[in-house]
């Protein structure tokens, strides 16, 4: 007998849900939030992590349906369904690597780096100012930042150490984005 | 005594346990046989399957190209690319990362091609994990209508769920459940992949110690679960509804014989299955029971297509 895991879902709750368009729209730009998860339900899996999923009317159907079996059987239900859209933990809200081409549509903090800096990036390095091609003006030192490359893919999010405006004083070498998560971090080295 | 000596000389020469010597020259004859296992001495090329969720092949050829990789298409597959070339990992690209493709088998890639769900079908992966074919019903499905991949193993459940969330693929649901039971889930599909547990024999290129890894035993073991998985599925299927079987076994106990039991316990009937390459499944030497049907399915050879070894048989359910 294979063991089996425990997992409970059920849909965010207004507060959950409203946590979780807060720390995208503070992070990424008013209205961002509404333009990503819509349409869709956010649903949650709970377990070891709570993760919050987006799902399509169809999917959240088919949920309901196999809902009746599974209750009926007793067995510990879904392992993930739809996309992931971030984690909960304690009292914050994560955004989920697999949301950063959606919000890379819809944001316009985003910073795009050199060949070299993507490379680097995606080892999970901070990036030097020199790894910087094009860098919005407006941001401010804490912002996060969608990390893309020359061909508009994005790549992970940072934080940006320094004000856009003060770039000009420092030196090339200097460390400017911090590294939150990279696509290489998370599918490379996590081991799947 | 004489042919029990070629036998273990065979044997010992290529690394194999015995009776899989003396099995492959039961059903291929002995040049055949030297043959398939020279195949399994060369290492398979490298290829990719492309996610058109994310990237059009050509892009993804060009992207690739521009950073030194040499390429081709595969002719017989929609979306599968040989590597003849690599000036760094496969699976250390941006692209990788990007989820445009991932590392996969030609013949693997072949039969996930072959399964071709409709974008609003209702579809079972009967044994997903880790993903690669859960992944080509997506890109013909679109990314609309529902997948439900199943797997009883709850870390190759998570691998599933990496591979699926890094390629953008919003329209399945995952479950850890082992899909005897399917029909206690009391839902239908109108396609079904069964790419069932086996005893991996077609995969010697890819993995060598399987050249002694299993026993006589492990056959007929592998081919009474085999069997329960397909009438799970078979169950499960709408009327006109299509269940694709494949493994990457070469015995006929776990192919031929699987479909052969399926055939004549349900009601069900053997369609072609829509590949470009292989030979009809194996007929004589095998069983005297077989139904000539059995030649609508099909067998991909180390020897004879260059791929792992593969076998398909796509059973359409009947009206009743």
């Amino acid at each position: 007998m294979c063991p089996m895991r425990e997992n409970r879902h059920r849909k965010v709750t207004m507060d959950e849900e409203k946590l979780i368009i807060d720390t995208i729209d503070r992070s990424f730009g008013m209205g961002v939030a509404n333009k990503v998860l819509k349409p869709g339900t956010l649903v949650l899996i709970e377990n070891r992590n709570k993760i919050v999923y987006k799902l399509s009317k169809a999917l959240q159907q088919t949920v309901k349906c196999l809902e009746l079996s599974f209750n009926l059987l007793k067995i510990p239900k879904f392992h993930s369904f739809g996309l992931p859209v971030g984690l909960f933990k304690g009292e914050r809200f994560l955004i989920g690597i697999e949301m950063i081409r959606d919000l890379a549509k819809y944001s316009n903090k985003i910073v795009e780096v050199t060949a070299k800096g993507e490379q680097l990036f995606l080892y999970g390095r901070n990036l030097q100012k020199r790894s910087l091609n094009i860098i919005p003006r407006q941001l401010r030192a804490g912002e996060r930042v969608i990390i893309q490359n020359m061909r508009n893919e994005a790549l992970g999010i940072g934080e940006l150490l320094e004000d856009v405006i003060n770039l000009d004083t420092v030196s090339p070498k200097r460390e400017v984005i911090n590294n939150l998560i990279d696509l290489g971090t998370h599918y490379l080295r996590k081991g799947y | 005594m004489r042919c029990e000596q070629r036998i273990r000389k065979i044997a010992n020469k290529y690394g194999y346990s015995e009776y899989m010597i003396k099995r492959y020259i039961t059903f291929l004859g002995k040049s055949e046989t030297i043959e398939l296992l020279e195949a399994n001495e060369e290492p398979l090329p490298i290829t990719i399957q492309t996610n058109t969720i994310q990237i059009r092949l050509e892009n993804l050829k060009k992207q690739l190209e521009e950073k030194q990789f040499e390429i081709e298409h595969i002719p017989y597959t929609r979306r599968g690319l040989k590597i003849n070339y690599a000036p760094f990992s496969v699976g250390a690209t941006s692209e990788y990362l990007l989820g445009y493709y991932t590392i996969q088998g030609a013949g693997s890639i072949t039969i996930g091609d072959s399964v071709t769900p409709d974008p609003e079908d209702q579809v079972i992966d009967m044994c997903a994990a880790p993903g690669m074919k859960t992944l080509q019903l997506a890109q013909d499905m679109e990314n609309k209508g529902i997948i439900l991949a199943l797997d009883r193993s709850w870390k190759r459940l998570k691998a599933l769920e990496y591979n699926l969330a890094r390629c953008g693929v919003q329209n399945a649901i995952t479950v850890q459940y082992d899909s005897k039971e399917l029909a206690k889930l009391k839902y239908t599909a109108d396609t079904i992949l069964l790419d069932a547990p086996c005893t991996g024999s077609g995969i010697i290129r890819k993995d060598q110690k399987r050249k002694k890894s299993r026993r006589e035993e492990d056959i007929k073991l592998m081919a009474r679960i085999q069997k329960q998985l397909i009438g799970a599925g078979i169950e499960c299927l709408k009327e006109r509804g299509r269940l694709v079987y494949s493994t990457c076994s070469l015995e006929p106990e776990e192919n031929e014989e699987v479909i052969n039991y399926a055939l004549n316990r349900y009601p069900v009937k053997l369609i072609e299955p829509t590949i470009k390459i292989g030979s009809p499944g194996l007929v004589n030497g095998v069983s005297d029971y077989l139904s000539p049907e059995i030649k609508k399915t099909r067998r991909l050879w180390p020897h004879k297509d260059g791929t792992e070894g593969f076998f398909i048989g796509v059973l359409q359910k009947c009206v009743l």
